[in-house]
């Protein structure tokens, strides 16, 4: 498998003055390198305050490093922002935890689920193709004319996926996509996302908090802390036989609030 | 603390607060002071309007021997002052001149007051900081002292006025605006706009411009009330609208020294300009409430 | 000592809660678990008064031989605090942002009378101790935002023991944590319910998490209460089909990655329908995949061993 998407040397601060800041200073991000294998699912965990919703903004283009290179699909995201903004935004989209903050409530869905396409391909998509895209997360072509406080927290995260995945990305990064869903709804979405990464050969970045969710859908695992690459692996590797004690006390805490039988 | 985007959301957190139940909310009402308020306020706007075609006399028609006329005798309805010229017509007048500064100061400091609140919540800390700063300033300005300074350069009358009410009104806009846009900003349908590549200009009037309209209306009938109040209040001083031009304050102005001899002179135009502030508080309350999102049906969490 | 009985609560033509019989004997620890729309929090709440004013609440409720119905709110606001205490999903919301938190657990100590003034510091002192932050004196000086997460639910907690209340009712306490602090949360109020014989009525959307704090589960779907009895043997047998259901969505055990990785999830068909389009008879149905023509009407209450109920027409089978 060829990287996707790469990050090297990377650092990452929300404050200002980040130029005069030295490397051993506090970061958001400190000295992240981490790889993305096209065509993978790779989960992103830690704690909160850990920098992995930071890093796949990052990623995507939607912060800038203060230092470091990102790279996508052999070419720094620099020079992607500055000569093929467009295209590397239409081949990087991102869906977010918050399925009543991901739509504009002021919009119907038909709008909202157009603006993709609008931006990126400066042409407006029919009815026939939004039906489309609906379906294509279950969802039947009723829902265009309803405003988001209409719908379901279930439905509204399908429709924020539709909405990404309607410029047919190469990596779709998901940051939290079930953690503000009930138990049940979070099934169906990540069953969802699982079809929907075979179906059109996606690349996902998943980043999550639960490790039960990354143990059901990632090949691997980047496992933060404090802005730092803690543990990098196979799934398998870092669930059952973690190498530092973060991971493990991550595992351990993970495994005594999940169902025992 | 350094990472605002990875907390842990709870899976009721879009539901109902406190409750997890979705309750099927009721039809809304209109809330009583919408109601009272929008009527006292077309009753104004439609005294205004007819004021333009028509008046019972001619307002500035002199008819000495009809002076001093008393509320509601020999046809004149609201009485004489002491050149005899009809209250009814100038109070009908002086709502046309209240509305028009108050309308024209108003649009005028909403415009640029909110473009500047959206783009300063859209800027980086640095200026955002900048711009508050300028706005406290400008809140801090005490109006009245503007308006004096800007009568002795311009002169008296209604431009003035407008002016020094717009110096009054766009940093109190500005501020008003930053706040809420800047939330909007921070929702995660901001992002994914910057995601699929719309640049912030556009997502300003795209998606925070109407997610602030409420608010922005709101603050409009609010403004208007205190627009009316501070119109009626420089012509009082002498600095808004002179001779021939009809005003409530100018009115107040004129019946102050005949206080004992015509009191109503005087509780007229001040019982006129009551009303009208207490008509557009009325209404912005009731926008206020029945804009407000928590009345509006909630999704299901 | 706490007595549900017929509980029904309404809001408007809308029954949110309907509830035969749920009790927690003293000392022991009873989860309550739920999707949105189950109305857990609303049935916890009702127990110390606290619902929307237009909700309307019949039958009994019974804490330590005394009815709670339709008390006054004087009384029930002398109630909570001293006798229940409670602790909420969000400890920042539940804390006053100006105060130094040392003062917030001496206030809630001194609203009771628990204690004379002069012994007041040290119980504070003693309080954080006992939630085990660290550096109680230190920690006790410091005001809610120069807190982390868990440091706040745990002062919540302590004021909340502040009194030796005989129930503490937690609602979410650990949602909004990470999953390590979680773990120390339900370990630090198993440890105190067990030291102070303080019985629990946790609140949650999460079996895991009810599995890690409590060893009795009630289920609730739709307002009805699906099924109750001992925590572990609820997890490994359920009987009703919505606990099933609710049991098998789970993504599973970290560990067992070998067999479940890229596997599709089970899921439940459909989603919670609003309040007032739920079907007649049994909440589940529509959604349930054992439907029977019986399910129209209301299922009947079946009892087995160790105080294990359900409500059920078309059960799981016992192996």
């Amino acid at each position: 498998m060829t990287d996707l998407s790469s990050t090297d040397g990377l650092f990452f601060d929300y404050g200002s003055h980040t130029r005069r800041r030295g490397v051993d200073d506090d970061w958001t991000l400190r000295d992240i390198a981490v790889t993305i294998p096209a065509g993978s699912t790779v989960g992103v965990v830690g704690e909160s305050g850990s920098g992995k919703s930071t890093l796949v903004r990052l990623m995507c283009g939607l912060l800038m490093p203060s230092r470091g290179e990102i790279t996508f699909a052999g070419r720094s995201v620099n020079d992607w922002l500055s000569e093929d903004r467009l295209d590397f935004h239409r081949r990087n989209q991102i869906v977010f935890q918050s399925p009543a903050s991901s739509l504009d409530p002021r919009l119907r869905i038909r709008t909202s689920l157009s603006e993709p396409t609008k931006a990126l391909e400066r042409r407006r998509p029919d009815t026939a193709e939004l039906t489309g895209w609906l379906a294509d997360v279950g969802l039947s072509g009723d829902v265009l004319s309803r405003y988001p406080h209409q719908l379901s927290g279930g439905q509204l995260q399908r429709i924020a996926v539709a909405r990404a995945l309607s410029v047919r990305p190469d990596v779709l990064y998901a940051d939290e996509p079930t953690s503000a869903l009930d138990v049940s709804v979070q099934a169906q979405v990540l069953n969802l996302l699982m079809g929907l990464k075979s179906r059109h050969g996606l690349t996902m970045v998943l980043v999550t908090h639960d490790l039960a969710v990354v143990a059901r859908v990632c090949e691997e695992v980047i496992v933060l802390k404090d802005g730092q690459v803690v543990e990098v692996g196979p799934t398998a590797d870092i669930m059952t036989d973690p190498k530092t004690d973060y991971t493990r006390t991550l595992v351990q805490a993970s495994r005594a609030t999940s169902l025992s039988f | 603390m350094s990472d605002p985007t990875s907390t842990i959301p709870s899976p009721d957190a879009d539901g109902l607060e406190l409750f997890d139940i979705e309750v099927v909310s009721p039809r809304r009402r209109l809330p009583p002071q919408l109601v009272i308020g929008a009527v006292i306020v077309s009753a104004i706007v439609a005294v205004g309007l007819v004021s333009i075609f028509w008046t019972p006399y001619d307002l500035e028609a002199v008819d000495v021997p009809n002076q001093f006329k008393s509320p509601g005798s020999d046809g004149y309805l609201l009485g004489t002052d002491k050149l005899g010229r009809d209250m009814t017509s100038q109070i009908m007048a002086g709502a046309r001149n209240s509305l028009l500064v108050s309308m024209i100061s108003t649009v005028l400091s909403l415009i640029p007051g909110v473009l500047i609140g959206m783009i300063a919540a859209g800027a980086s800390p640095f200026w955002q900081r900048i711009i508050s700063r300028l706005t406290d300033i400008g809140i801090a300005l005490p109006g009245i002292l503007v308006a004096l300074v800007l009568a002795t350069s311009l002169g008296p009358g209604n431009p003035t006025a407008i002016i020094a009410i717009m110096f009054w009104f766009i940093p109190t806009v500005a501020r008003v605006t930053m706040g809420p846009s800047r939330q909007i900003l921070s929702r995660d349908f901001v992002e994914a706009a910057r995601a699929y590549g719309r640049p912030r200009r556009f997502i300003l009037f795209r998606h925070v411009l109407p997610n602030i309209g409420p608010l922005i209306i709101v603050q409009a009938s609010v403004m208007f009330a205190l627009a009316i109040l501070i119109e009626a209040a420089l012509s009082y001083l002498g600095i808004g609208a002179q001779r021939p031009t009809p005003s409530w304050g100018r009115l107040l102005k004129e019946a102050q020294p005949l206080m004992d001899k015509a009191p109503y002179l005087m509780v007229i135009p001040g019982l006129s300009i009551m009303i009208a502030v207490i008509g557009f508080n009325l209404l912005g309350d009731g926008l206020r409430t029945y804009l407000d999102p928590q009345q509006k049906a909630k999704g299901a969490g | 000592m706490l007595d549900i009985d017929d509980l029904s609560i309404s809001i408007g033509p809308h029954e949110i809660v309907s509830i035969e019989h749920l009790s927690i004997p003293a000392g022991r620890r009873l989860g309550l678990v739920g999707e949105s729309g189950s109305g857990k929090t609303m049935t916890a709440m009702s127990i110390i008064g606290l619902l929307p004013r237009e909700a309307v609440v019949t039958g009994s409720i019974t804490f330590d031989g005394v009815p709670m119905v339709n008390r006054p709110e004087r009384e029930l606001s002398k109630i909570r605090g001293s006798e229940i205490g409670t602790i909420f999903q969000d400890p920042l919301r539940a804390l006053n942002p100006t105060m130094r938190v040392g003062k917030q657990v001496a206030e809630a100590l001194r609203l009771h009378n628990t204690v004379p003034k002069q012994q007041v510091r040290s119980r504070t002192i003693e309080l954080l101790d006992q939630v085990q932050l660290p550096e109680p004196e230190v920690l006790a000086r410091r005001y809610p935002h120069q807190l982390s997460g868990g440091q706040r639910q745990r002062v919540l907690i302590a004021m909340a023991i502040a009194c030796d209340p005989k129930l503490l009712i937690a609602d979410e306490p650990t949602t909004a944590l990470d999953v390590t602090v979680q773990k120390e949360i339900l370990e630090l109020l198993g440890r105190l319910s067990d030291e102070l014989g303080m019985a629990v009525m946790f609140v949650s959307h999460d079996l895991g998490v009810i599995q890690a704090i409590s060893d009795h589960v009630a289920v609730l779907y739709g307002g009805r209460l699906a099924e109750t009895g001992p925590t572990d043997q609820i997890v490994r047998s359920p009987r009703h089909r919505y606990t099933e259901a609710l049991i098998d969505v789970n993504p599973g055990h970290p560990e067992d990655i070998t067999a479940s990785l890229g596997k599709a999830l089970t899921t439940i068909k459909g989603s919670v329908p609003p309040l007032g389009a739920f079907l007649p008879g049994c909440r589940f149905r529509g959604r349930c995949p054992h439907e029977t023509e019986r399910c129209v009407q209301e299922p009947p209450i079946t009892e087995m061993d160790g105080g294990h109920v359900f409500k059920c027409w078309n059960p799981v089978e016992v192996p």
